[in-house]
């Protein structure tokens, strides 16, 4: 969006970084948002490295390799910059990680990627990867996985249909707060007291044979922690000394004075406790490049940043370390930090028009264990940086609980309303006992965080969300369309699901929604046997050593991470819900109710695109709708979703935890949009599934917001994960005297039993778009003097009215 | 003294408008209610004026199929190019075939008629935003009144609701009728035309006497339970005289609020789309700064003035 960005908010330094930010993404069309390069040290390191340790136990083998990462690799430090750390040798490029598993990486620097690298780069490259053919983690799985099973490992993220891989996912969130305390000193000297305990020989005496071999993992994974500690320590010492080398060659002035501070904090922290809040950006920072971007590449930040700072910032504000405008503008260049990290993606994840973005949610508000409101100077600072910089990242959530301060709310509203999207909304009422209800603790239920719109439990290890190599998503729309085709593929005929029985013979909807259910069942079942290979074989090839040593048990259990699980949460990410709905309801109105259609006209319809059917595809789109708070498809609705949830549960991971639908796909839809058909709801080939597991499809709620949570409310969030909703808004809904009304928009949404709210503020751009393409707009109201009409009825002088009047909104 | 709540009354309505925000306090549903003895040439909401449903063209949503020539018994329906553009209305006999027919809702018809049920039934399903935000149901139109039995039936099942309930009138109805009805109304939004009788009537087509008087009377008692409505009709209603004279109505009935809503000609399309004309084609909206003045002129009288947009 092209909206202007709140300069007197921002301090000329923070200026400076904005403009030097250089975009991590890479698009082959015309929109390329300058040249990003690939740096090969990290992977060139790592491969080195491990063709050292050949033979050592594994875990210390990933622990040393992090080790010379640290070590060896370039470090830099940009004019301006308080906060410090980078993961690449400079600020144009991404790094990689050859020892997973990325087969769409082999071809692309011949072809779309191209530009990223020189000849000499491209040779290396290919070097690296032949080290890796055989040692990655991917040809771990695949040489144990029996070849029926192959395609649903991901390989060519475009290649399985309907199930779609989806990219890495966050990792478990470290325990900020503990490193804060103790510092990296004090849990090398935990590891070690455990190392100590655990090779006591009296304790050796009584173990059996499986105790033994538990032994020995145990007494390599304390020291694999301990040298990762150790490492990040230096490193961080590091940019200590090349701090205090470039002060030396400044004459006096800010940027000298930021430097020495700069030295000091590096040097201290985070191997010692965090002593002031600078200290503690400064070491938040750092560990989240090391977990995040360097140990391994993760989404997600995944904190109650205001609960995590408030203390740091409320004792330098007494002692007079700090000032409201230092604490604003270190948060600031703290966003641009997040803003400057980018992961490489393939070709096609930036063609659906992805953006930038890693999905690193950042939490305000909610309740505490005690049962408060957490509300604090730093929960306003975070929604006022992120109003000035207008980062991207990190991705705000506001944690919704009545008990929410009103000035909270409101300076909520203030910033979506500038029409950034942000914060998103979710409703603590909800999810606290969906939390609870998926066995997890009061005490930690309480302190979960959102990294983009899924769940986190900073601090505990969280299994679920590791590295993901496995395609766990499901595209529900494309399950419904194998059902009318008995599980073929109608454009290659190839069987793709399941043979389930012909449509033609179905004499009721409960026949459909019957053969679609055994479609996600079909692949559900291929899901889950993948997904457990994948994670007992972490535990054995893809150790997180660091990230490890900074959870809640792993160094009290001596197990990595990859080993064991606090709390798993299996699910497979869908999307097309509402198409599902929507079909069905259509299909059950025009075939079974009024037989206005046969069966095989709709067959027939679906195969050809609607070819010479323009009637029926009109009669498709004026049957009921998701999302109008009618019951006639809202019934169909709810029952689609608890029969969908059932079929999940019917599968578990290595755990033993059931499987739910993961309502989470943000943008999953656009590439399964195009890998999808037809379908009974009026949709072409191709064309554009609902945006949210929730939100009614596009243009086809026709009676306002309150409607849409009419019908929203009736699917079962305590139980079920699907749970984004995305409604648009014009500014004027959220201005002058409306604001106090949309904040009882907002109280009702969180008493209709919600998850997750998401307002997509309309902008003059968005209006344009309407006027080319109304029928994706259908649905948007505008308020006009005397009454409300939808934008794309009124007649073009009227919508330029319109238009203008909400350019000024952003003004 | 009072007549049965009667829930399976119909009436004719044109829209059930929920997420209302401008039409009362608070989070609302406005209930349109078709049919008005007014004829304000500048009205915006022309599909309300008549008291029967009408159909509505919506040439740009056509298909092209002719579904409603085949239907069509009086050859009403006017193509160009194979596309619907309009109906010849002085041939449709409104049996209503051809939109029955229509897969696209190109022709659409506008004013369903519904019982008092079936409406409650829609209006009901916001009814925790209404608590939420202090919010509640609108009857507006058209002229509500001008359906009598049945807007007193849909009022008397929203009090039923403990709902509350504002009315969106111009008044012309006997004071008794009124009377009645005003029991079961929380805020009546009463639209002002002209104070003077001559161009109300030149203007309207109807005289403003008892609409004033109502008023008034209304305003004797229950001065909080008013909000005026005055849309600036430029050349019509802002001239100096009148702002005056109003500003010494406004004195005298001191309403709680008061609503002003600049002309516009936003609801042009919606003429079109009746293949009716719109006769103020020359008439401008009204710049900032008059309404500026206008509302500074009344906010002297005491009550709260707004500016609708």
């Amino acid at each position: 969006m092209s909206n202007p960005s709140n300069n007197e908010n921002m301090t000329e330094r923070v200026k400076k970084r904005k403009k030097a930010i250089v975009f991590k993404t890479y698009a082959p069309d015309e929109k390329t948002r300058g040249k990003v390069n690939l740096c090969l040290e990290r992977a060139r390191l790592v491969t080195e490295s491990f063709k050292e340790t050949e033979g050592e136990p594994m875990v210390l083998r990933r622990a040393k390799a992090l080790a010379k990462v640290l070590e060896k690799m370039t470090i830099y430090i940009e004019d301006g910059e308080l906060i410090i750390g980078n993961y690449a040798s400079n600020p144009e490029s991404f790094s990689f990680f050859p020892e997973v598993y990325s087969p769409w990486m082999e071809n692309v620097f011949e072809n779309e990627y191209r530009d990223m690298m020189d000849d000499e780069g491209r040779k290396e490259i290919k070097e690296i990867y032949e080290y890796w053919r055989k040692n990655c983690f991917g040809y771990k799985v695949e040489a144990v996985l029996p070849d029926k099973l192959k395609r649903f490992f991901a390989k060519d993220p475009m290649a399985i249909y309907p199930v779609q891989y989806c990219g890495s996912s966050g990792a478990p969130i470290p325990n900020y707060e503990k490193v804060f305390k103790v510092g990296l000193n004090g849990i090398i000297k935990e590891a070690k007291e455990r190392l100590k305990a655990v090779m006591d020989p009296k304790a050796i005496e009584s173990l059996d044979g499986q105790g033994l071999i538990d032994y020995e993992e145990q007494v390599h994974f304390l020291r694999a922690a301990i040298v990762t500690c150790r490492a990040v320590g230096a490193f961080s010492k590091r940019y200590a000394d090349l701090a205090r080398k470039m002060a030396k060659g400044e004459p006096e002035s800010i940027r000298k004075k930021g430097l020495q501070k700069v030295a000091d904090i590096c040097a201290w922290v985070p191997a010692n406790p965090c002593r002031t809040f600078h200290d503690a950006m400064q070491c938040f920072f750092l560990l989240h490049l090391v977990t995040h971007h360097i140990e391994y590449q993760h989404q997600g930040i995944n904190v109650r940043f205001d609960q995590l700072m408030y203390p740091f910032y409320e004792k330098d504000l007494k002692e007079g370390l700090l000032t409201r405008e230092d604490a604003l503008e270190l948060i600031e260049l703290l966003w641009i930090k997040f803003e400057e990290c980018g992961i490489l993606r393939s070709p096609q994840y930036y063609t659906i028009g992805q953006g930038t973005t890693l999905f690193r949610g950042l939490n305000i508000g909610g309740l505490t264990d005690g049962g408060e409101y957490l509300c604090n100077e730093i929960s306003f600072l975070v929604l006022e940086a992120t109003k000035a910089v207008r980062t991207i990242e990190p991705s705000l959530s506001l944690r919704y609980h009545p008990k929410i301060p009103i000035e909270l709310l409101y300076k909520s509203m203030d910033v979506i309303a500038t029409g950034h999207g942000m914060p998103a909304i979710f409703n603590d009422p909800v999810i606290i006992p969906h939390l609870l209800n998926k066995g997890i603790h009061l005490k930690d239920a309480l302190n979960y965080t959102l990294g983009c719109v899924t769940w986190f439990l900073p601090g505990k290890n969280l299994s679920g969300n590791t590295i993901r190599l496995v395609s766990r998503a499901l595209n529900l729309a494309g399950c419904l369309e194998l059902a009318f085709f008995q599980g073929r593929n109608k454009y290659t005929g190839q069987l793709e699901g399941l043979l389930t029985p012909d449509p033609a013979t179905f004499t009721s909807i409960d026949d459909l929604m019957d053969a679609y259910l055994e479609q996600i069942r079909y692949f559900l079942d291929k899901l889950e046997v993948v997904d457990r290979f994948v994670n007992a074989l972490y535990g054995k090839h893809f150790q997180l050593p660091f990230t490890s040593a900074l959870l809640d048990g792993c160094i009290e259990r001596a197990k990595d991470l990859t080993s064991w699980a606090e709390y798993s949460y299996p699910r497979a990410i869908v999307c097309g819900n509402t198409n599902v709905i929507d079909s069905l309801a259509a299909t059950k109105k025009l075939v079974f109710d009024e037989k206005r259609i046969t069966m095989g006209e709709l067959i027939e319809a679906l195969n050809t695109n609607w070819e010479g059917k323009e009637s029926l595809r009109q009669q498709c789109i004026n049957a009921p709708k998701w999302g109008n708070g009618d019951e006639y498809v809202d019934s169909i609705g709810q029952e689609f979703h608890r029969r969908t949830e059932e079929v999940f549960e019917e599968f578990t991971d290595i755990y033993g935890t059931q499987w739910t639908q993961g309502g989470s796909a943000a943008a999953l839809y656009n590439v399964m949009s195009l890998r999808t058909g037809a379908t009974p709801d009026g949709r072409k080939d191709k064309n554009l599934l609902s945006d949210a597991v929730l939100s009614p499809a596009q243009g086809r709620d026709k009676k306002g917001p309150t409607a849409v949570l009419g019908s929203t409310s009736r699917v079962d969030a305590i139980n079920g994960f699907c749970h984004l909703l995305n409604q648009r808004f014009l500014p004027q809904f959220l201005r002058g005297e409306l604001k106090k009304i949309f904040t009882d928009y907002i109280r009702t949404w969180s008493d209709l039993g919600h998850w997750h709210i998401q307002f997509n503020v309309v902008d003059s751009e968005i209006l344009r778009e309407a006027q080319e393409n109304p029928d994706k707009y259908a649905n948007l109201v505008v308020r006009v003097a005397g009454y409300s009409a939808f934008f794309v009825d009124l007649s073009e002088h009227t919508q330029e009215d319109i238009i203008s009047r909400t350019s000024q909104c952003f003004a | 003294m009072k007549s049965q709540l009667d829930n399976s009354a119909k009436g004719t309505i044109t829209n059930i408008q929920r997420f209302s925000l401008h039409d009362g306090p608070g989070i609302r549903t406005t209930v349109f209610l078709k049919g008005c003895p007014l004829k304000c040439p500048w009205c915006s909401n022309p599909e309300t004026q008549a008291h029967y449903p009408e159909i509505m063209v919506f040439s740009s949503r056509c298909i092209g199929c002719q579904k409603c020539v085949e239907v069509c018994p009086n050859q009403a329906i006017k193509l160009v190019e194979g596309e619907v553009a309009g109906i010849d209305r002085d041939k449709c006999n409104r049996c209503y075939k051809c939109a029955e027919g229509c897969p696209s809702k190109t022709l659409d018809i506008t004013g369903r008629v519904l019982t008092v049920a079936e409406v409650m039934n829609e209006v009901l399903q916001d009814k925790l935003f209404y608590i939420n935000s202090n919010g509640g149901v609108t009857f507006s139109g058209g002229e509500p009144l001008a359906q009598y039995e049945f807007l007193l039936n849909l009022l008397k099942e929203a009090k039923t609701e403990s709902l509350h309930t504002t009315l969106d009138t111009t008044g012309f109805i006997s004071w008794e009728l009124f009377q009645e009805l005003l029991e079961y109304v929380d805020l009546i939004l009463y639209d002002v035309k002209h104070l003077d009788p001559g161009p109300h009537l030149q203007w309207t087509g109807i005289d403003n006497h008892p609409i004033l008087k109502n008023l008034k009377r209304i305003a004797a008692t229950e001065k909080s339970k008013i909000w005026i409505r005055f849309a600036v009709i430029p050349g019509f209603n802002d001239t100096k005289k009148h702002i005056e004279d109003l500003k010494n109505f406004v004195a005298e009935v001191h309403p709680q609020k008061i609503s002003l809503l600049p002309y516009h000609t936003w609801g042009l399309s919606k003429y079109e789309k009746l293949g009716a004309l719109y006769q103020l084609q020359e008439v401008q909206p009204p710049r900032e700064e008059e309404m500026a003045w206008i509302k500074g002129e009344l906010a002297d009288c005491g009550p709260e003035v707004e500016v609708g947009r």
